[in-house]
């Protein structure tokens, strides 16, 4: 393999890790305070997704414009869904509530495919064609942006938990929900606002996907299989490995396209880790089970 | 296990009865092709059961082995010729291996619950990836099964009535394989490894040797199902017979009918396949995944108002109904 | 003479503590043996060892004849050791009977026989006519009383209850203990953990003191009592005593 083919591929493996690293963020919050696997997360990924495109086709200019407008309908979103279908099941059995998410899934899916039917959609930014280059390698101005924007997500969701009145709250209901309930924590609407919180991390990834990525209503599954992956890797319920692991899983995959002879069994490796990650190392890499937030 | 008391063999025997009968009717291709996937479905979720069911392991992956018996059977026969009625077994075998492989590692290594849910799903999706790729099975485009014609030794049939009953027998199969182990030790002990596992190990049970028999028998089952789908299609590719839609699909309809119980997985088929077909014919040219979207609001629904599905209902209905009864004689008693 | 079970030098630490030090008792066919001591002092840890649901560190323990150390949990339960948990673990959605059908299917292959052997053993223990309610619907003594006959079904050569009495009433251990007596006349070989003090004196015919994994005394109950060690280690949980 030439510089140029590695250096490539250690672009895209960052700006397509850097917004894995996010959605996973999402996902790795709700697990880690409340304790549920949401396998509808890479479907909300995916109606965030055309919100940008609509939002794009009809009222901005700029796909990035659509920020205004997903950052708060995902928000109010997560919070539709956790009141309707996410606390009814906070008590039951963890299989009962990945059911429940996974019909979720189901429901978005399938919904979106009826009413934005199953043609491929692209959002091309003012940026689409703006890059770097570098000798021979490219790095487009999508995906500075796209990392940037990550980074900088992901930065800011750590230090709200790390640091506001709002993020001890939601620590104290993630480690002991009963003693945080006996010292005035409402934890019910802790849950909530941890819930739109995560569902905010994919209104934010979504309008920096959408210039690297194509919208259909099938990616859903994939991202949430994927975005499982990372949560898993970097140890559930914890944000510097869901971090790490989302790098992992985007330069994985890049190397895995050019790198195996067949470049589409690039998803077998990624779940090949997975299994053998659930199998021997379910805490993650980082290695604390228990540790969470 | 006093699992069907209310549904003693009388009744059983009445509905398989009705079955048969049924084609007599002079029933529409249409009306028969419902009734055959129906009855498809219903052996699928009656073969997950074993292990979701009883074993209370659920499996999200059982698309891998019903994928692994349609593309045995069918490998074997465009490529060798050998009669699909042999490559079924072989399909089921190879399927319940698969099954012994996965269960293995997974159970081995303690995983439970979400974990073991999680470890089949990556697992069927790896199953599906390689034969997307494997230009042998005819990757994303699928394998088409030889047409001969009306031979019933191939397993093909000009009517389909034949595959009817054929789709009967299987489902009759199924559920005699789930009495059977629902009143013998293996049934108690599965049962007793869901309820408590260590208090099962503590009594003396295996619990590694039976959650295995548990994946290979359900993955046998569900191997011989992937196969009858090849035959009656006479199509098959990775987006219908081994996605993560279809296993899915399977799930849901032993959590509607009942899980755990001998009926409640056909049961769910028999209602919910039908709504899916009505929504399809409806709604059907213009939106594609309408019966999907029906099943994933019925899953959330069950689960949220229903966790024990219809079997779960009746019974608290009776029991309800039970009581009054009691209470009336109580009552008239008091009077006396 | 080593006994039907011979434990020697049994040790088990989790990281820096240790649960069981250097445990070392014999037990012989038709005995009762009483492991008492404060909470924490190892005696779970001990019965987990014993069958095998923890594998000690180094030790030994031979059951008729043979070590057992190592073996499975369903292994040691086919060689006749078997044990109850602290907390009850029933199967709470099958019936009474079908619990202790669970149990007696170690021993018979057939349901049918399965069934024959749990009613007699539901009738011997004084719960025949619970036999069809779920397990998860008993009362407290009942539920005392499957947890027992789900261990007997199994054809048992040693049982070890692990608090048998805990969380019933004086009343409903009045019942238990008699149970248990009657169970000792017929021949059953028991190690029994006991928080209640007159209960184990009652039933032991030896105590074995465990005290921060040691085991600090072993005698028959009158001479456990009059030890000083095991009075010391006891000191300030008078109300123990105060059962007696």
């Amino acid at each position: 393999m030439n510089s140029t083919i590695f250096l490539q591929a250690i672009v895209n493996g960052l700006s397509m890790g850097s917004i894995y690293a996010l959605i996973a963020c999402g996902l790795t919050l709700i697990f880690g305070v409340m304790n549920i696997i949401n396998m509808a997360h890479g479907q909300f990924l995916m109606w965030a997704m055309y919100g940008v495109f609509f939002s794009h086709s009809m009222l901005f200019s700029d796909s990035y414009a659509s920020l205004l407008f997903t950052v708060p309908l995902s928000f109010v979103g997560g919070m539709l869904i956790f009141v309707l279908f996410i606390r009814p099941i906070l008590n039951d059995s963890p299989i009962n509530q990945i059911l429940v998410t996974l019909g979720l899934g189901m429901v978005l899916e399938n919904l979106a495919l009826v009413l934005f039917t199953s043609d491929l959609r692209n959002v091309t930014s003012g940026l689409s064609n703006s890059k770097i280059v570098v000798g021979s390698v490219y790095v487009s101005a999508t995906q500075i942006v796209a990392f940037i924007g990550s980074i900088a997500m992901t930065f800011v969701l750590y230090q709200i938990v790390q640091r506001s009145a709002l993020g001890r709250s939601i620590r104290a209901a993630s480690e002991d929900p009963e003693a945080a309930i006996l010292v005035g924590i409402k934890v019910k609407r802790v849950y909530l606002i941890s819930f739109a919180l995560g569902a905010t991390c994919l209104g934010v990834a979504a309008p920096l996907l959408t210039p690297l990525y194509y919208i259909s209503p099938t990616i859903g599954e994939l991202f949430t299989l994927t975005s499982f992956v990372v949560v898993v890797l970097g140890g559930m319920g914890n944000f510097t490995g869901a971090l790490i692991g989302g790098f992992i899983i985007g330069l994985t995959e890049a190397f895995g396209y050019v790198l195996l002879p067949v470049g589409s069994l690039t998803p077998v490796l990624i779940f090949g880790i997975f299994i053998l990650l659930l199998l021997f190392k379910p805490e993650g890499i980082l290695g604390t089970r228990g540790s969470r937030v | 296990m006093k699992s069907e008391a209310f549904w003693e063999y009388p009744v059983q025997l009445l509905v398989l009865a009705v079955f048969l009968l049924l084609p007599l009717w002079g029933l529409s291709s249409y009306v028969l092709n419902t009734l055959i996937m129906m009855l498809f479905f219903g052996f699928l979720a009656t073969a997950w059961n074993i292990l979701g069911g009883f074993a209370g392991q659920h499996s999200l992956g059982n698309a891998a082995f019903v994928g692994i018996g349609a593309y045995t059977s069918t490998f074997l026969f465009s490529q060798y010729g050998i009669s699909p009625w042999i490559g079924m077994w072989i399909g089921g075998v190879l399927a319940g291996i698969f099954g012994l492989f996965l269960g293995y590692s997974a159970f081995r290594c303690g995983l439970k619950g979400p974990f073991f849910l999680l470890v089949t799903i990556a697992a069927a999706q790896i199953v599906m990836l390689v034969v997307l790729n494997c230009r042998a099975l005819g990757g994303a485009s699928g394998l088409t099964v030889p047409y001969v014609g009306s031979h019933p030794a191939l397993f093909q049939f000009e009517s389909k009535i034949a595959y009817y009953y054929v789709a009967v027998g299987l489902l009759a199969a199924g559920i005699l394989v789930s009495i059977l182990v629902s009143r013998h030790r293996l049934g108690y002990y599965l049962v007793a490894i869901r309820e408590n596992e260590d208090a099962a190990c503590a009594l003396g049970i295996d619990t590694l040797h039976y959650k295995l028999l548990a994946t290979f028998l359900s993955g046998f089952l569900s191997g011989l199902g992937g196969t009858f789908y090849a035959q009656y299609i006479l199509f098959i590719d990775p987006e219908s017979i081994l996605s993560l839609g279809l296993s899915i699909e399977i799930i849901v309809y032993p959590i509607l009918g009942g899980i755990g119980t001998v009926l409640g997985p056909a049961l769910g088929a028999f209602i919910l396949y039908p709504v899916g077909e009505l929504a399809r014919s409806v709604w059907g040219g213009s939106a594609a995944g309408i019966h999907l979207l029906f099943y994933g609001a019925f899953l959330m629904l069950c689960i949220i108002f229903m966790p024990k599905g219809v079997v779960g209902l009746v019974r608290r209905i009776q029991e309800i109904l039970k009581g009054k009864l009691r209470a009336r004689e109580v009552e008239a008693l008091a009077k006396e | 003479m080593t006994g039907l079970l011979s434990v020697r030098n049994l040790t088990k630490s989790f990281g820096g503590l240790v649960a069981v030090s250097q445990v070392s008792f014999d037990l012989h066919s038709g005995e009762t043996l009483g492991i008492i001591g404060p909470n924490g002092a190892g005696k779970s840890t001990l019965f987990s060892l014993l069958t095998g649901f923890l594998t000690a560190d180094t030790g030994e323990v031979t059951f008729d004849g043979r070590s057992i150390r190592g073996l499975r949990p369903d292994q040691v339960c086919h060689l006749g050791l078997v044990r109850t948990f602290q907390i009850i673990q029933n199967f709470a959605v099958l019936s009474t009977l079908e619990n202790v059908m669970v149990g007696a299917f170690l021993r018979e292959r057939k349901a049918k026989h399965a069934r024959e052997r749990a009613w007699n053993i539901l009738e011997r223990v004084g719960l025949a006519e619970r036999a069809q309610v779920p397990a998860g619907d008993l009362t407290m003594l009942d539920q005392t009383r499957l947890e027992i006959a789900k261990v007997l079904a199994t054809d048992p050569k040693i049982v070890l209850a692990d608090e048998t009495m805990a969380g019933l009433t004086p009343v409903e251990m009045h019942h238990a203990i008699d149970l248990l007596l009657s169970l000792r006349e017929d021949g059953i070989t028991f190690i029994l953990i006991e928080h209640v003090m007159h209960v184990i004196m009652s039933l032991s015919d030896r105590i074995l003191v465990l005290h921060h994994g040691e085991k600090i005394s072993e005698g028959t109950p009158t001479e456990v009592a009059n030890d000083k060690g095991v009075i010391d280690a006891y000191l300030g949980e008078e109300e123990i005593y105060a059962g007696g």
